[in-house]
């Protein structure tokens, strides 16, 4: 079912643009031509999605254009949902603290293998990622997202960007997403010689694939200690009582048998640091760091408290 | 305060009032579990032990000895000896007040909520789990069927079946030819066919060398191919032939009479034939109606038949999503029904879903590799969340700690399901 356009102000919409919705999408087509999208959650509109200028849409005719757009926004619906649940602009930087490869692949909305090849592809000629690598042509993008713009010391930026750095702009993801889906529409002035990612799915891949390839380094065992937060968790015992049935598909439920290393009663602390160690790869085996990985702080305080209780 | 464990499990006496009213209207609620094995072991102790009397729990299991199938192939290289495999009910029954019945469920009848046994005995039941197992598909391997298998083993449940291959292995001529035909998917333990000629291969290359080793498999590809070809090649080189589909890999017949395998029309002699037919789920899944198709489908969060919501079910016999049909798996299903069983009588606490597996595989000597996954429930099915696999060249201390982690699981998930 594609809605029939009409009329609506707005007031960041030049009068007498054609707007609708289209699903959970405001798209608008201004007097000038071509389109926009924003994204609504009920009465509220988020930012400006994307733009396709009049030229990139030569030959569509309004039809076509309903179904190249529902197609296209179906993508970014995922996008637009995490984007909501971290909260509209609030963690410029906090989801980036963390080191669980599959976190980030939930966060970008990718799979980071792809995005390996794809960033061979598409990125790897003008672009290196490893931590310490001089920049090529363009600068060097290991840890980009969630930087400052124009934020590689000493390369030379494109006027467009420096400015962006003026104004403190951050790499956010969303910030990102518009610019590598549409370089020049989002930042004009950009020196990047790449038109933009037709499907957001290769975006969110390749996106994926940076974050993880730019994951601090493991700790050093031993280094790793309870955060605050962690700490400061209740463990709840019958939901460590649960979770343990994972822990005891091989661990032995009698502690004198041998086999694996017996996790009963342990003090809590060390409890909590070893499997923070196996979730931040400070400690190998890699049954042990996905199951740390998949634990969160109550979970891991759940456990702490249901084995530290039992002799 | 700490609490002790075995006092915990010392004090299952039945002293507490089941505060939900079940089928029979008084006393504690009714369990049943069918199937003594991976899942049904696992979930009868789990019950007994964290509801703590609050739940009266009956396992039936024809067998007073469970082999495992893993660690079965292990048997068969030589690894183990056959009762290190085998494992009995007592301390289910000692241990944990479950009342463990030595006989085979033959009818389910839904509406009354009761199992009826061989014996003639009828259990009500509150709830219902169901962890039977697998059985063959009829005619998936013409020539083959039950009947064949003195000539042919299969070898895919554990016990006699397993000796029996192993004895056929050590009768072979000198230079003879072993032969499997390979399960299509899905199947039990996707990488059992494969460990099990890795170990058919240690045995050969000791005692046997000239021997050959012919696989069929229907299948394009298989569970870390990689990983095992690798290892093929480094120990056994030149021993171990596939056959793919390409080849006419799913073009298959058997003689049990003449001892022969059929090749897209070629046929070839040979001296042993491990026959592992296509499966399906335990039979006794098919008597209650509750398959669709060859599997019972389930829900992820409680792992409650899709067709019946008394009745939950675990392991091989499910169709649930995205896990395999391992050891480790039904385990890990067994704890989640568990949880849900518990909550639905005794309304205990419920909590999200949570699966994970891994399946570790010898390829010689220690040469272990594994694969593992972690899962969610989701409304559709479970699902996989995160995994990791053994790579290709790792070194041999690594290969030797995997095989060493191996034996600490099994020592772990079988202590875990018999206490
Ligand atoms: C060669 C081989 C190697 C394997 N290696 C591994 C491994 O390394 N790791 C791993 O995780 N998994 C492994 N597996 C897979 C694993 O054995 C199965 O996935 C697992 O046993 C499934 O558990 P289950 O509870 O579904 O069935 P089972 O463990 O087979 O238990 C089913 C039980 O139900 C009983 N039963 C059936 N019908 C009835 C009835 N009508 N009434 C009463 N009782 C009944 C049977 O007697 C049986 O004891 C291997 C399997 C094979 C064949």
């Amino acid at each position: 079912m594609i809605p029939t356009p009409h009329t609506m102000t707005y007031p960041h919409i030049a009068a007498g643009a054609h707007a609708c919705f289209l699903g959970e999408f405001l798209v608008i087509m201004p007097p000038s031509g071509g389109v926009s999208c924003i994204f609504r959650n009920g009465s509220t509109l988020y930012g400006f999605i994307f733009h396709r200028p009049a030229t990139q849409l030569d030959g569509y005719s309004t039809d076509n254009l309903m179904e190249y757009l529902n197609v296209y926004l179906f993508y970014i619906t995922g996008l637009c949902a995490l984007t909501l649940a971290a909260g509209a602009a609030q963690s410029q930087t906090a989801d980036l603290t963390t080191t669980d490869p599959t976190q980030i692949a939930t966060e970008c909305g990718g799979d980071a293998g792809r995005g390996v090849a794809l960033f061979e592809q598409n990125c790897a000629k003008c672009h290196d990622i490893a931590p310490s690598a001089q920049s090529k042509s363009g600068p060097n993008l290991h840890g980009v997202v969630g930087r400052s713009m124009g934020g590689v010391p000493d390369y030379p930026y494109s006027d467009a960007l420096r400015a962006g750095a003026a104004a403190g702009t951050l790499w956010d993801q969303q910030n990102l997403h518009k610019y590598l889906m549409d370089p020049d529409g989002y930042l004009a002035g950009t020196t990047m010689e790449f038109d933009g990612f037709a499907n957001p799915q290769d975006m969110f891949d390749i996106l994926t694939y940076i974050r993880t390839a730019s994951l601090p380094p493991a700790p050093e065992r031993g280094s790793v200690t309870v955060p605050p937060e962690l700490a400061a968790e209740q463990g709840d015992v019958a939901y460590g009582e649960y979770l343990s049935g994972e822990c005891m598909a091989c661990h032995n439920t009698n502690p004198q048998a041998d086999g694996l290393p017996p996790i009963h009663g342990w003090d809590t602390t060390d409890f909590m640091v070893a499997l923070l160690e196996y979730k931040l790869r400070a400690r190998d085996n890699a049954p042990m760091q996905m199951v740390a990985q998949a634990l969160g702080n109550t979970e891991i305080a759940a456990l702490a408290a249901y084995f530290g209780a039992l002799d | 305060m700490k609490l002790n464990r075995r006092l915990f499990l010392g004090a299952t006496a039945a002293t507490l009032a089941a505060p939900y009213v079940n089928a029979a209207g008084h006393g504690r609620p009714k369990v049943v579990v069918i199937g003594g094995g991976a899942g049904g072991a696992t979930a009868a102790r789990y019950i007994a032990k964290d509801s703590k009397g609050e739940i009266d729990v009956t396992l039936v299991e024809p067998s007073r000895s469970y082999y495992t199938c893993f660690f079965s192939n292990l048997y068969i290289g030589g690894f183990r000896d056959l009762s290190s495999i085998a494992h009995s009910y007592g301390t289910l029954a000692s241990q944990y007040g479950i009342n463990v019945v030595h006989d085979w469920a033959v009818g389910i009848d839904r509406d009354a909520k009761s199992v009826t046994l061989a014996g003639g005995a009828v259990l009500p039941y509150d709830r219902l789990i169901l962890s039977p197992g697998i059985d063959f598909v009829d005619g998936s391997v013409p020539g083959w069927d039950t009947s064949a298998q003195n000539a042919m083993p299969h070898a895919y449940k554990a016990g006699s079946q397993t000796e029996l291959l192993k004895a056929q292995i050590e009768a072979m001529p000198q230079g003879g030819v072993f032969a499997m035909v390979a399960p299509p998917n899905p199947y039990r333990c996707p990488p059992g066919p494969y460990e099990r000629v890795s170990m058919v291969a240690h045995k050969l290359k000791n005692e046997n060398p000239t021997a050959k080793i012919l696989i069929v498999d229907p299948k394009e590809k298989f569970s870390k191919q990689a990983l095992f070809e690798e290892g093929w090649q480094k120990h056994y080189g030149g021993m171990i032939e596939r056959i793919g589909p390409d080849f006419g890999g799913n073009n298959v017949s058997v003689d049990a009479g003449a001892m022969t395998v059929t090749i897209d029309g070629s046929v070839e002699k040979v001296d042993v034939c491990n026959v592992i037919p296509a499966m399906k789920a335990g039979r006794i899944c098919d008597m209650a109606g509750i398959t669709e198709g060859n599997w019972a489908p389930v829900s992820g969060h409680t792992m409650q038949s899709r067709l019946d919501e008394n009745i939950h079910v675990l392991g091989d016999a499910t169709n649930q999503g995205d896990m395999p049909k391992s050891g480790f798996s039904a385990n890990s299903q067994a704890k989640v029904a568990a949880m849900a069983v518990r909550g639905a009588l005794t309304g205990s606490k419920v909590f999200p879903a949570k699966f994970s597996n891994t399946c570790w595989s010898l390829i010689d000597t220690n040469d272990g590799i594994k694969v593992g996954a972690s899962y969610q429930a989701t409304d559709e099915k479970i699902a996989k969340v995160d995994g990791f696999v053994s790579q290709t060249g790792e070194d041999a201390d690594l290969r030797k700690a995997t095989y060493e982690e191996s034996v600490g699981w099994y020592a772990g998930i079988t202590s875990d399901m018999f206490g």
